[in-house]
């Protein structure tokens, strides 16, 4: 229990750091124009295929892993930069609640966002395509959502991780964005090593398999990838192990 | 659940503890052989300490001396590489927790967060040390009136002078009464003005909070105003502890200054060559003499009078905490490695 509210405490004073930021406005626009693109625009290019289409789930686990390492690679190097990360480290919270609260925090904030994109993109699929209505499944709408929090989860724990051991913000953002083009870059790569029929079987799933299915099974993925990442970070936050300086 | 507090450690105290500093009644930190080493650096050495309840305690030193090392030990955020150290009767090893629970810190830079208001950095830290909403904001308006600071709290901090960041920093370290708190330089690049007023908000709130101050500066005249104990620190081991006007008599030669008529040349070069007279220097009127250990005055009255010098005043004159401190680095060997503060 003492855990769970010092995890709300950490994730609190996140938010509220978040909330207060000088570039606050920027915030919101920045928000706005995810929506608009993410919820109106994609949807209403895809049309149906935002719906019933299976690899559309890749855009719902990708984008979050990208979208939360944005606000990840401030957490532990930019208190750094900011000298307040030894007054909190001076405080009774412990490593953990620290840690989680600063992970929970990147991940709520981008799926919160990811989550509004769903009625908004079906509200723009359905005004836009005739002869609805047009509704996914409740495992389907969980799927992506859960492959949402998935996705938003290993970036937000690789964020997490990289912005302990940064020297700054900008080195963190720039390990990051390599990061990101590697995992756009090497799934490509691999592709062309796999056996050919693996690889047809691969795209037959993504064209014409269950989208409930795909998006749960990235979910399992993602989460099996993000949590020794996380075990990762957690056993290297430690007082006496993090760089104060 | 609530959490439960081991209390202040009983066992494993290390044999060299004298009786006070096992009781953590009387004593708020104790240290003994405290070491650390950072790669190819002694930071601390062997460092002996004791600092009393409901004392203000200054750590001095000069840069690089192991002022914000020890601390770091000793709230548990870096792991010593040796010795022992008891704060508030508890083991910063086995206990950091106890310890930050009942301790408020400055740290080096004020440690607030810009974006936040006044209110919202020291509403945020006492709901870290878990008080109630209705003492926070009770303690909150408290402090902030008692900095000066209760009309300016719903601005960000960020627009505020360091002076004033400085101050509600100190309030935030009290936020939840603490027994102990530490401050790392709290008026380090402040100006005069703005030194003063953290020094007089710390003295007051210390005082009326009776809260142990555990104080690291480099600031002489500010521990000599503040302090009541201090321990002189050089390349992370005390080459002295005490009251500051003790340090500033310990490690001075005792001075008189005279004043009068025939403070010649000759006269003074025959002052110089008393034995209880260690220097003179001549001064307008008289002269300043330094006197060797054990020296009476009264002989070199008796022996000024017998060659003519018509004195009118003898005044001793005191020694500060400068006066002992500078003494104690005088013989300092340049350092061949830096120690990190």
């Amino acid at each position: 229990m003492t855990a769970v509210r010092d995890l709300w405490i950490v994730l609190c004073k996140e938010w509220l750091e978040l909330r207060s930021s000088d570039s606050g406005w920027v915030t919101v626009s920045t928000l706005v124009a995810f929506l608009a693109i993410a919820g109106v625009f994609v949807p209403w290019q895809l049309g149906l295929v935002w719906i019933d289409g299976p690899w559309v789930a890749l855009i719902w686990a990708w984008m979050p892993m990208f979208l939360v390492t944005t606000v990840t690679a401030d957490s532990v190097a930019g208190e750094r930069e900011r000298h307040t990360l030894e007054t909190l480290l001076a405080t009774r919270l412990s490593e953990s609640s620290i840690l989680w609260g600063k992970w929970l925090a990147g991940v709520t904030w981008i799926w919160c966002a990811m989550a509004l994109c769903l009625p908004i993109g079906l509200v723009t699929v359905n005004l836009t395509v005739e002869g609805g209505p047009y509704l996914p499944t409740m495992g389907q709408a969980a799927g992506v959502l859960a492959a949402s929090f998935a996705g938003a989860g290993l970036g937000a724990a690789v964020g997490v991780l990289v912005s302990m051991r940064a020297t700054s913000v900008r080195h963190a953002q720039q390990i990051l964005a390599i990061g990101v083009l590697l995992i756009a870059l090497v799934p490509i790569g691999l592709l062309r090593m796999l056996p050919r029929g693996w690889t047809v079987g691969l795209f037959e799933a993504l064209a014409y398999g269950s989208p409930a299915r795909l998006a749960w099974t990235l979910a399992a993925l993602l989460t099996l990838l993000g949590l020794p990442v996380l075990v990762l970070a957690q056993t290297r936050f430690r007082r006496g192990k993090i760089p104060l300086k | 659940m609530a959490e439960r507090d081991p209390g202040p450690i009983q066992i494993g105290t290390p044999s060299r503890c004298p009786a006070a500093a096992k009781d953590p009644e009387r004593v708020a930190i104790r240290t003994w052989g405290l070491t650390h080493d950072f790669p190819g650096v002694r930071a601390l050495d062997e460092l002996d300490l004791s600092v009393p309840r409901g004392s203000i305690f200054g750590f001095l030193g000069r840069n690089g001396a192991g002022k914000t090392t020890t601390l770091r030990v000793l709230l548990g955020l870096v792991t010593p590489t040796a010795g022992e150290a008891r704060v508030l009767g508890y083991d910063p090893r086995e206990q950091s927790v106890e310890i930050r629970r009942r301790c408020g810190v400055l740290l080096e830079r004020s440690g607030l967060l810009d974006r936040l208001t006044a209110v919202e950095n020291l509403d945020l830290y006492g709901r870290i040390f878990r008080l109630p909403r209705a003492v926070r904001r009770a303690r909150i308006e408290e402090l902030l009136g008692r900095i000066g600071l209760w009309e300016r709290r719903d601005e960000p901090v960020s627009a505020w002078s360091r002076g004033m960041r400085q101050r509600l920093a100190i309030a935030r370290a009290l936020i939840h009464r603490p027994s102990l708190i530490f401050l790392d330089e709290p008026t380090a690049g402040l100006d005069p003005v703005s030194a003063a007023e953290v020094r007089e908000d710390l003295l007051r709130l210390a005082v009326r909070e009776r809260v142990t101050v555990f104080l690291t500066t480099h600031n002489l005249a500010e521990a000599e105003r503040l302090c009541d104990r201090v321990a002189v620190v050089r390349r992370g081991r005390a080459l002295s502890t005490g009251a500051p006007d003790e340090i500033g008599t310990r490690y001075t030669r005792r001075q008189v200054r005279l004043r009068g008529e025939g403070f010649t040349e000759n006269a003074l070069s025959l002052i110089g060559e008393r034995p209880e007279v260690h220097s003179v220097e001549p001064e307008h009127g008289g002269a300043l003499v330094s006197l060797s250990d054990e020296a009476r005055v009264s002989s070199l009255v008796t022996f000024l009078v017998r060659v003519g010098v018509g004195l009118e005043e003898v005044t001793p004159v005191g020694s500060s905490l400068e006066d002992g401190v500078l003494s104690l680095f005088k013989d300092e060997e340049p350092p061949t490695r830096m120690a990190v503060g």
